[in-house]
Parts: structure tokens; C-alpha cells; sequence
């Protein structure tokens, strides 16, 4: 009903690749959101499902989160999204918000809730799932980023991806808001 | 209100996380996909209410994968009877986030039962998705955010894509299919 554990499925082989990427990139200190290209790939052989409710989906979902999030070297909350977000994308629709409305809800809430003046570089800094024109920021090479202890699990607050949106808005921008007060520190916790 | 699987649980208790750690207690943010409240302390918390029992212990599940089971409490209810659950427990005026995203035929008898509680904060932020499911606009629920003498400040539609239909991410892509677009409304109580 929702696909094979079998690990010669070729569903599976591209969903752990595709899982397997984040861990690949984790560990190079820097975040990519799941791709077009992946969400076509993994999309184009899911069963038709959009508003099929079936006894057993979350249940399946369940388990599939735990058994590809237990063990990942990225925070563990990031990591869960990203396997439910593979489960949606791969096995069976799901009424979650997925990862292009629930960024839309970070963004949304950090200006009116927060209090934070949302540009796309801020949104990127603080949602683990920035897309192609919003991420950001840190280049893994910052001072910054060393500092604030990113890829030493220190830094479950705050999340960084390197790629073209780092000339957008550079270390400065983000050190502006930590003397505000709007962003805690994550390598002491204040 | 609607935990379900606790996706947007997870999503909104990191982004709390980030919240200024004020020093007297204010309206705080909280809320989720769900309901929130400050516990008075200065920290922010986050309450969810699912009326499905066994979504709430997938939740639960989800919420101990993504290690957040501390700072996420869930509610077998209702969501609008999540209001009287907690008239006594949570300080009044202290709610600084509603997010509704539940059974949407409830949306506008469960907001009026929190507006009416006392709990919800002045400028407390009302999120509901689901909006434009399919392009169909909920017509209750925006006459009744968008009616200033209803006691809203404000009221914005941001639009986006149902979860985990498309690979695509410009939704301002007219292109779309009626099917796979969707939104967000953005309340603010005066």
C-alpha cells in the first residue's frame, strides 16, 4: 500500500538518496532544501492518492519516520521533517502542511509573531527548508558560522545553508538581529 | 487546532525556540496546529488539540522522533472546546498565536469560542490554512476576520500550493491547476 522496505525497490533506492543527501550535506554544513528535480522524481512514481484517506497511512508514516530519523547526524527535528516530506512526496499524499506552505507559515509568523522584520535571507536563517531564491546565508567558512557552532550540534535554533543567496545577506545582517535580541545565541543559549 | 501528525507541531516549536526571551511576562507566541498560550514564565509553549485519538498517538510518535516531546503538549478534544479546557490554567490575554488548521466547517465557531475566552492576547495572530482549498475560498471564515467590527485588525490572504501535489514552488504561477492551489489567512485581533 505504501511502497516496499525492500532495498531493491527503486522507489526506496531514490528516497534514501534523496534522505541520503541531507545527511551528505549535513555533514558539509550546509542545508538544501528537497529539490524540484527530486519532488518530480519522487512524485512520478507515487500511486495516485491526493485525498485518499486509507486506514494505516500514518501509522506507515510513523514508522518511517523513525526509521529514517533516529539516526541522522542533522537535528533531529529538521530530519523529521524531511522524512515526512519524503513519505508525502513518495508513498502517499498526506494532508501535512508539506515544505513549501509551512515555510510559508515561518515566514509568515516570524514577522507578525516574532517581531522580526521578514526579509528572504531572515526566513532562510531560521527554516530549514529555503528555497531556491530564499536560502541563505552563512558560507560554512564564515567566522559567524564557526562561532555560533553550526555542524558541532550546537545549533539546533538556527539553520544555515550555504548557496548563491550567502551574497544576498551576509554575516552582518544576522549578527544585527542576535544584538537585538530577536536571535538567541546557539553557542551559549542566551 | 488539528494536530494530526504534529508536522506544523514541529515546525512551529523550533521556530518558537527563536522567540525574544522577554523579561516580564507579554502576550506571548504560541500556539500550533493548535492552540497556544504562555505559561507565564516568560517561555513560551506551545498546546495542540486533536479530536482523533490515534492521530494524536502518531503525533506523539512524530513529536519523540523530532525529540520536541517536552515542549509540545496535546490535547485529545475538540479544538474548540480547548478554550473552556484551559480557562483556568493559562493566564488571561496570553495567547499570542492561533493556528487553525482542522476540521474547516469548525473554523469560525471554534476561533469566536477562543475570541470569546478571554485568553487570546490584544494583537493575537489568527492563521488559518486551508483557506482557498482548491481555489474555493472559505467565505464563513474570511466574513468573519474580515469584518473590523468583529474585533480584527487586520486580515491578509497569502497564497500558496496544497501540500505535496507538485514539484513546482512559484505559486504565483497562473498555470497552476485549480486543484493544487491553496492558501493562508493572516488575522490580527485588534
Amino acid at each position: 500500500m505504501f511502497g516496499s522496505d525492500n532495498e531493491c525497490d527503486p522507489q526506496e533506492d531514490l528516497e534514501m538518496s534523496v534522505l541520503r543527501g541531507v545527511y551528505t550535506r549535513a555533514l558539509g554544513v550546509a542545508y538544501e532544501p528537497i529539490s524540484s528535480p527530486e519532488k518530480e522524481a519522487l512524485l512520478a512514481n507515487r500511486p495516485e492518492s491526493f485525498m485518499v484517506f486509507k486506514e494505516g497511512t500514518e501509522l506507515a508514516l510513523a514508522l518511517f519516520v523513525e526509521r529514517h530519523a533516529k539516526d541522522s547526524p542533522f537535528p533531529r527535528a529538521d530530519m523529521v521533517q524531511r522524512a515526512i516530506d519524503v513519505f508525502c512526496y513518495s508513498r502517499h499524499w498526506m494532508m501535512h502542511m508539506g515544505d513549501l506552505k509551512v515555510r510559508h507559515m515561518v515566514s509568515i509568523l516570524i514577522l507578525h509573531v516574532l517581531g522580526v522584520p521578514f526579509t528572504p535571507s531572515i526566513f532562510a536563517t531560521l527554516t530549514p527548508v529555503p528555497t531556491r531564491n530564499e536560502r541563505l546565508i552563512l558560507p560554512p567558512s564564515s567566522a559567524a558560522h564557526r562561532e555560533r557552532g553550526c555542524g558541532t550540534g550546537q545549533s539546533q535554533q538556527l539553520r544555515y545553508a550555504a548557496g548563491p543567496g550567502a551574497g544576498v545577506c551576509g554575516d552582518g545582517h544576522l549578527l544585527r538581529l542576535q544584538r537585538r535580541g530577536t536571535v538567541p545565541d546557539a553557542s551559549t543559549g542566551t | 487546532m488539528g494536530t494530526y501528525c504534529g508536522y506544523s507541531a514541529v515546525a512551529l516549536s523550533q521556530m518558537l525556540q527563536l522567540a525574544p526571551r522577554a523579561p516580564a511576562p507579554a502576550p506571548a507566541p504560541a500556539g500550533g496546529a493548535d492552540g497556544g498560550s504562555s505559561s507565564g514564565s516568560g517561555s513560551e509553549v506551545l498546546i495542540t488539540f486533536e479530536k482523533n485519538a490515534k492521530a494524536a498517538e502518531v503525533s506523539a510518535r512524530i513529536l519523540a522522533a523530532a525529540g520536541l516531546t517536552d515542549c509540545v503538549t496535546t490535547h485529545v478534544c475538540e479544538a474548540g472546546s480547548g478554550a473552556a479546557l484551559h480557562a483556568g490554567t493559562i493566564r488571561p490575554g496570553s495567547v499570542g498565536l492561533l493556528f487553525l488548521d482542522h476540521e474547516k466547517t469548525a473554523y469560525p465557531a471554534d476561533l469566536c469560542a477562543w475570541m470569546e475566552s478571554g485568553l487570546l492576547a490584544p494583537r493575537c495572530v489568527v492563521l488559518a490554512d486551508n483557506i482557498h482549498f482548491q481555489d474555493c475560498p472559505h467565505e464563513a471564515y474570511l466574513s468573519l476576520v474580515r469584518d473590523p467590527a468583529r474585533g480584527f485588525a487586520s486580515s491578509s490572504f497569502y497564497a500558496s500550493l496544497i501540500e505535496y501535489t507538485t514539484h513546482s514552488e512559484d505559486v504565483s504561477d497562473l498555470a497552476h491547476p485549480l486543484h493544487i492551489r491553496d492558501g493562508m489567512e493572516l488575522s490580527v485581533l485588534a
